[in-house]
């Protein structure tokens, strides 16, 4: 690896290390978005009270609503704090490239997030008594988490920029992340019914498609939204 | 900051709008090494609006801005690694400590030594004590000190400072002046916007006017 390469791992790092540590201390996102998506997943289980037989067919769509949700208000959150104290114009007049630091907040949108489905998946096992294929849900996840946190780093920059913040992100978002989110409840729903990797392997495709779609966008706009 | 390169910034017909409000009117403005050009002007007269043109971080719609070290023009990756901007705004997290505050922002310039150069830097305003506390903590002229030695962690050859001297206590705007005129005699240019002109930065001074967005030499 060139000195070049090094230098820009380390802006990502850098700017993942920090957002880490802003949220231990603040707990701001972390909170806002598990109490969010625990309520969602609490009053989508009383509105359906599946039995072990339905479960298998609500889950997945209770798991990812309350996922997507509870992620945009995080994405919310991303950006809004680096504009609060002009945070994000000493990043910007430093020279890091800024692309590094797209993919430092996409790095540390996928953390939280991770930790985010973690909790929720475990939580929808053990509420419905699922046996799950772990590593096709964990590729699943991996794909529809990237997707989501590498779009919602894009649309969380630009939705801090206008003054709607809180409106002009779900419209901007939704619409773009449905095909992943699509992607991620059909394939989850197999695996809930005891599918394996071989047969969620056209979704996980699909997924991996879109997201390489993504990364070759994201930074460019990212790029554009911030000259902007 | 090196001390026997003669550095220059040029301004030349800058013009920026914001919608049909004209704020910055065909500038010209050409500073070199030992310069302090101190600009004053009302609030809303362009003077934060010609700041953040001179950091690179607005754009001007006309005109062109051109940074130079030994009459050689530096190229974006340079020019930011020898400028120094304090804005209104504190560039700060509030629920990170002041120490980590400053490492963050050091290591976006790759600086060598960060706990030593911010230990050395915190001196020029004597802030040394208050480098763990977190800055929510701190009072508006202290985050406003904190924020002066963030600007100044890479050691840049260019000091763009918003009014730097509001909210500071005599004792810090007299250290912060001694620091600005020996800046000045090492070879560094400061640019220091106010809307009062009551800081007097010796010989070296360049006073400006700025009214309507076009900028006048004061006397």
């Amino acid at each position: 690896m060139n000195l070049h390469m090094q230098y820009y791992f380390k802006y990502i790092w850098i700017i993942f290390w920090k957002d880490i540590l802003v949220e231990i201390r603040s707990k701001e996102i972390i909170l806002s978005v598990l109490i969010f998506s625990l309520i969602t997943l609490v009053i989508f289980n009383f509105a359906f009270d599946p039995t072990p037989k339905t479960a298998l067919y609500v889950s997945p769509g209770i798991l990812w609503t309350a996922i997507l949700f509870g992620g945009i208000l995080g994405l919310n959150r991303t950006f809004a704090m680096e504009i609060n104290d002009g945070c994000l114009m000493g990043i910007i007049i430093s020279p890091m490239p800024k692309d590094a630091l797209f993919f430092g907040k996409v790095l540390s949108t996928l953390a939280l997030m991770v930790l985010v489905e973690a909790i929720l998946l475990g939580l929808i096992i053990a509420m419905f008594d699922l046996n799950i294929h772990w590593p096709a849900m964990l590729l699943v996840s991996a794909m529809a988490l990237i997707g989501f946190s590498v779009l919602g780093t894009l649309f969380s920059a630009i939705a801090a920029f206008t003054r709607a913040q809180e409106v002009m992100l779900p419209i901007l978002f939704l619409p773009l992340i449905s095909p992943v989110i699509i992607g991620a409840v059909e394939a989850s729903g197999q695996i809930f019914r005891g599918g394996d990797v071989s047969s969620v392997i056209d979704w996980i495709g699909l997924m991996a498609a879109i997201n390489l779609l993504y990364f070759a966008v994201c930074p460019f706009c990212f790029g554009v939204a911030l000259k902007e | 900051m090196a001390k026997h390169t003669m550095q220059s910034i040029t301004a030349e017909g800058l013009s920026k709008s914001f919608g049909r409000l004209k704020v910055i009117d065909d500038l010209d403005l050409q500073l070199f090494s030992g310069d302090i050009a101190t600009i004053h002007g009302r609030n809303g007269s362009g003077k934060t609006t010609l700041l953040s043109m001179l950091s690179t971080l607005t754009l001007p719609d006309k005109g062109h801005l051109r940074y130079c070290r030994d009459g050689l023009a530096i190229n974006d990756d340079l020019i930011s690694r020898t400028i120094g901007y304090m804005s209104h705004k504190t560039f700060l997290y509030q629920s990170l400590t002041v120490l980590e505050n400053l490492e963050f922002f050091a290591e976006l310039y790759s600086i060598r030594d960060v706990k030593l150069v911010i230990e050395e830097k915190s001196r020029v305003l004597n802030v040394q004590d208050q480098l763990h506390k977190r800055v929510t903590t701190l009072s508006h002229g202290q985050r406003k000190r904190i924020s002066i030695i963030r600007s100044l962690l890479h050691s840049p050859a260019i000091l763009i400072m918003d009014e730097p001297e509001t909210g500071l206590d005599q004792e810090s705007v007299s250290l912060l002046r001694n620091f600005i005129i020996s800046f000045a005699e090492t070879g560094g240019i400061a640019v220091i916007a106010s809307h009062t002109s009551e800081v007097d930065y010796g010989e070296d001074q360049k006073r400006y006017h700025i009214s309507n967005g076009r900028l006048l030499k004061g006397s």
